[in-house]
């Protein structure tokens, strides 16, 4: 650690001897003689220097890191934010050539549409058919086959065809556990259409337009075991809900029943006056006695409202929104939890911890996230708190979630965003804690939008961020694979449809991306393995990666130039107020001595015995992770050394007759230790600035490496600590030895400079 | 005879490493009460932490107090070894310490006292052979290691020894109870080696720079124009007297051998105190985090406080005068 190492060199003894002009005491600075003299004395030291074969090996280095610094755009070939393109990490089985959809498929002008993310529908074992729509009244459905090409990898769009469905649909929801039929939205009607032709099954038509709607994640709508659907939609004061029960030919009954049924917020004495800010959620668990509500989320509070299931016998003769279970304010919770503020986020407050169709144990808790970064988890059947949470981490400041989502394994995933990055969380919801402390969560370059996906086979989640790329993430929240958007274009909507195949795992699973651009309707297929992180070599795109990829397709030597840059910024900044900070401390210290002295040198020993990287590594976790706090931690940490040094050397100039001529002479304290004490400690100061840069360049890596760097810089520990967190540590050497190296080497040239340096300051420690 | 010189030291040493103590606790303090969630906050948000540990705790830590009284509260818990119960795990901290500290104290201390010793040996042997393929080669391999970053040299050794050659294994502890010493050995060794090289490189460069100055001295020409053997001169004339500035840079060699403890027990998943530490300080767990910090620093102090005793009774000058 920073400081550590000033010690190593026992040069304190040595010193540089006054120079004669020092004794002429009244002159006024005269700035041609001063510098004649330092060129003079800088001569001298050169001529010295140069006889260290050491010390020229480390300027030797130092200038190369310092030009790839300068010239790291030139020299780069790639920007810094450069990703290799998806034909290069991407190893495709098969891309299916592009569609245009204009000629094929008899639409005249698809960019006059608005058209939906892709909807996949995915079989028992795999992805059949994948579904685009529009707003003005296409929907493209394409049948999708894995056995057509060789070898059964890869896919093929087999066939298309073009349906009619009505216009100006906002939304088209597969809503049955199998994909039976989708309900879509338009305007203030809902229908009901087949999913294999698009035939309008039902049409509703409701008195409202809605807004929100209750389908949840993974596109399961709920469905309970006995094979209903339950529905529900909203817009600011208007909440309905839609059961649709099947044929019970038990009963005699051979066709389905819907019942509809619709309320507005002010029916209820408790929500009169608010307004619904999000989606109404439903939990079914009809086994359970009052088991099924809605619970819906208010600006001032969540409302829970009963389902009235109106049976006999087997049969079901009704199903109408009931009254209100429970209603908990925001502020009863901010009371309860003694908060400042619980204001929920809007359009995504509520979420439940277990949402599968077939599970209903384990539904037991509605979460809310909150605008005050909080999450806050109430008891389903009462509304009764249950824990709060923060979320905090230390290398995660800030962290604002902004959406969660239940999922299969018994977790909650939080998407938000931290700064400028989004993140996502593997969270306990138990305890509203990230699950497994500091390994469970990821950040992604931009806010993730939209749902996120799950695979049942191979215990992936994949994200969409607002970069129009695709993540996809272990079960562990590490990352398994990215992949960009392919076509491009303004209104690219991207959607992730599936894995071909269920049962296929992980990276080496197939993925399926499918994109529609402005202009021309692109529908695109893509299968295949992602690769990255890349060994070095030459790449389908010819593109040359020297040192291989990182494992989003970064460009390690394009990363370790541009990192050159922040290293020496830092190394050189932390050096300079550390050696300033030592020196004045040091001059002061030997200077008035006394109880002066006693408590600087006190502190100077408290910090030289302190284990320093455990202490700064808490300095870090409490000023969050920044280049800015980083500096000045390694400054903090690293100037004890420097005024130990200072101070013996202060000590013996003291007594020289120079000093006591400049005091005879009339000259205050502060004249004295400005002009011609610190004068003659600048080479120590120097010296001992060019060890701690040295230093200063190791302390970051390591601060980096252990989760507490800035996450928005690049830096050569950064790209290590990236590495440790994608889990490649062990298979991507390319990746693990340059960083070090660069680290290494830096480093060694500075401390190779301090070493011949020394021995120009510290005549006894020349070869004889 | 008493002497009460070195009495008098001793006392002086442990008051100074008393005082040390209390001012890294203030310090760690401080910098706790200014972490961004409040203590009552990360109680309250884990149910594995029952009512009766959550009244507990705040009886123990005096949350619900002012900040002066709570600093003492802290100050009182921490010197009586009384740390509460953890905030993500809904343990005893104690308990999560008691077996950890003995493997911390083994690689730390182990890791210590062969790297002093190698590295003293060592290094008086190349700076008496200057300028030989030796010193070259010692010198350099030293200079690398010295500039290395801990965790980096710890992930390729991981790389080549467990995952490339197999020759250890993945994780730094055996997985079964009881330990037998030698899986505890054949587990622990790459940590331990690595923290070795990278402390003996420190100590190796000062050394042999402490050694070339010694033997620059008139009574070394002495010594060896009188025909004493070299052998003889090398141990007993200059490498004696070389030890002087690198026992003086022991505290920090101490210190620096824990930090690469820290990081190392990270690299490795040694389930030790630095382990502990750096995952209660990423949860914000502030009860394990301020409890695996005092360990860690008083383990440094205390070796220190050993060394400089040690020193008391090596070094005359202090057994006389002082």
């Amino acid at each position: 650690m920073s400081g550590t190492k000033n010690d190593g060199m026992p040069g304190a003894a040595g010193m540089m001897e006054p120079d004669e002009e020092e004794t002429e005491l009244l002159t006024v600075p005269n700035w041609k003689r001063t510098l004649s003299r330092w060129r003079r004395s800088f001569s001298r030291g050169w001529k010295l220097y140069k006889q260290s074969k050491a010390g020229l090996t480390g300027l030797t280095i130092m200038f190369i890191f310092v030009f790839m610094a300068v010239f790291a755009p030139w020299i780069a070939p790639y920007d810094l934010d450069f990703l290799a393109p998806q034909e290069d990490v991407f190893l495709a089985d098969n891309v299916h050539e592009v569609i245009e959809a204009n000629a094929t498929l008899g639409l005249d002008d698809p960019a006059s549409e608005l058209w939906y993310p892709p909807v996949g529908y995915r079989g028992d074992q795999r992805l059949e058919e994948v579904i685009i729509y529009s707003d003005g009244g296409h929907a493209l459905k394409f049948v999708v086959d894995d056995k057509a090409i060789e070898g059964g990898r890869g896919l093929q769009i087999l066939s298309n065809s073009t349906h009619v469905i009505p216009q100006n649909i906002t939304i088209l929801l597969p809503t049955t556990f199998r994909n039976e039929h989708f309900t879509a939205f338009a305007g203030d009607t809902m229908y009901e259409l087949t999913f294999d032709t698009f035939i309008v099954r039902a049409e509703v038509s409701l008195d409202f337009e809605p807004i929100w709607y209750s389908n949840l994640w993974n596109r399961w709508s709920p469905q309970n075991s006995e094979g209903e659907y339950l529905h529900s939609f909203a817009n600011e004061t208007t909440l309905a809900m839609c059961a649709r029960i099947p044929p019970n030919p038990a009963y005699g009954e051979f066709r389905e029943k819907r019942f509809y049924d619709i309320v507005t917020m002010d029916d209820f004495n408790e929500t009169n006056g608010t307004t619904i800010i999000g989606e109404p959620i439903i939990l079914n668990i009809p086994l359970v006695e009052n088991g099924s509500m809605i619970v819906v989320p208010t600006t001032e509070g969540i409302a829970a409202i009963y389902l009235d299931y109106n049976k006999t016998g087997g049969r079901v003769r009704n199903v109408a929104i009931g009254e209100m279970l429970w209603y908990v304010t925001y502020e009863e919770i901010r009371d309860f939890w003694d908060r400042d503020s619980v204001e929920p986020i809007p359009n995504r407050p509520i979420s439940i911890a277990k949402e599968h169709p077939s599970e209903p144990i384990g539904k037991d808790r509605i979460i809310l996230a909150t605008d005050s970064q909080f999450l806050y988890s109430v008891l389903r059947i009462n509304g009764t708190n249950n824990w709060t949470s923060t979320l905090v981490t230390s290398s995660m400041r800030e962290p604002r979630p902004m959406g969660i989502w239940p999922t299969f394994r018994g977790n909650l995933v939080v998407t938000g965003t931290t700064g400028e990055l989004g993140f996502i969380a593997s969270v306990d919801p138990e305890t509203g804690s990230i699950r497994g402390n500091r390994t469970w969560y990821n950040m992604t370059g931009a806010p993730i939008v939209g749902r996120p996906d799950y695979i049942f086979s191979s215990r992936n989640y994949i994200f969409m961020t607002e970069a129009q790329q695709i993540v996809i993430l272990k079960e562990t929240m590490q990352l398994d694979a990215t992949f960009q958007a392919v076509g491009g274009g303004t209104h690219t909507t991207i959607s992730y449809v599936g894995n071909i195949v269920n049962n296929v795992g992980s990276a080496q699973g197939n993925y399926y991306s499918m994109v529609t651009v402005d202009a021309v309707l692109w529908v695109q297929s893509v299968s295949g393995t992602y690769t990255a992180p890349l060994p070095p070599g030459v790449y389908t795109s010819g593109n040359r990666y020297i040192l291989g990829t990182d494992v989003f397709g970064g460009d390690i030597f394009t990363q370790l130039l541009y990192a050159t840059r922040t290293e020496l910024v830092v190394g050189l900044v932390a050096a300079v107020i550390s050696a300033g900070l030592g020196t004045i401390v040091g001059l002061i210290s030997g200077y008035y001595g006394g109880w002066v002295d006693t408590i600087l040198m006190r502190l100077t020993d408290i910090f030289l015995t302190l284990p320093i990287l455990v202490v700064a590594l808490l300095l870090a976790a409490v000023l969050g992770p920044s280049i800015g706090n980083i500096i000045l931690i390694i400054a903090i940490f690293s100037w004890a050394g420097v005024a130990r040094v200072i101070r013996a050397q202060t000590l013996s100039l003291k007594n020289r007759a120079f000093i006591d001529a400049a005091r005879v002479s009339g000259a205050s304290n502060r004249t004295i230790i400005l002009r011609h004490l610190g004068p003659n400690v600048l080479p120590l100061t120097f010296l001992y600035m060019v060890f701690t840069i040295s230093a200063a360049i190791i302390t970051e890596a390591i601060l980096a490496f252990l989760g507490m760097g800035d996450p928005t810089a690049t830096t050569w520990g950064m790209m290590l600590q990236f590495l440790q967190i994608s889990g490649n540590t062990l298979t991507a050497p390319w990746w693990l030895l340059p960083p070090g190296l660069a680290i290494t080497l830096l480093s060694l040239a500075f401390y190779l400079i301090g070493r011949a340096f020394d021995e120009v300051v510290n005549p006894r420690l020349r070869a004889r | 005879m008493v002497n009460w010189n070195l009495i008098r030291y001793i006392v002086g040493r442990i008051i100074q490493t008393f005082i040390t103590l209390l001012i890294i606790l203030t310090v760690t303090f401080i910098l706790f009460e200014m972490l961004p969630a409040t203590p009552i906050d990360l109680l309250s948000q884990n149910p594995l932490i029952k009512p009766s540990q959550k009244e507990y705790m705040i009886e123990l830590f005096g949350f619900d107090r002012p900040p002066f009284e709570r600093y003492l509260i802290y100050m009182r818990n921490m010197l009586t070894f009384d740390f509460g119960i953890s905030y993500t795990q809904g343990v005893s901290v104690n308990d999560l310490l008691a077996e950890r500290i003995p493997r911390t104290l083994f690689l730390f201390g182990m890791a210590v006292v062969i790297s002093y010793v190698v590295g003293i040996l060592v290094g008086a042997y190349i700076g008496w052979r200057r300028g030989g393929i030796a010193d070259g080669s010692a010198v350099l391999t030293s200079l690398l290691f010295y500039n290395m970053p801990s965790f980096w040299i710890g992930l390729i050794f991981l790389f080549i020894f467990s995952f490339q050659l197999g020759w250890f294994p993945l994780t730094a502890w055996p997985q079964v109870y009881p330990y037998r010493w030698w899986e505890v050995v054949h587990h622990t060794f790459l940590p331990l080696i690595t923290l070795v090289l990278l402390s003996l490189a420190g100590t190796i460069l000062l050394m042999r720079t402490s050694m070339l100055e010694t033997i620059g001295e008139n009574y070394i020409l002495t010594a060896v124009a009188k025909g004493i053997p070299e052998r003889s001169v090398l141990f007993k004339h200059a490498a004696r007297n070389a030890t002087l500035p690198v026992a003086t840079a022991f505290v920090i060699s101490l210190a620096f051998a824990m930090g690469g403890a820290v990081v190392l027990e990270q690299v490795f998943s040694f389930p030790g105190v630095g382990l502990l530490y750096i995952d209660s300080l990423t949860s914000l767990d502030f009860p394990t985090a301020s409890a695996t910090l005092y360990i860690l620093a008083l383990m440094v102090l205390i070796g220190n406080l050993f060394a400089d005793i040690l020193y008391g009774f090596l070094d005359p000058r202090i057994r006389v005068t002082e």
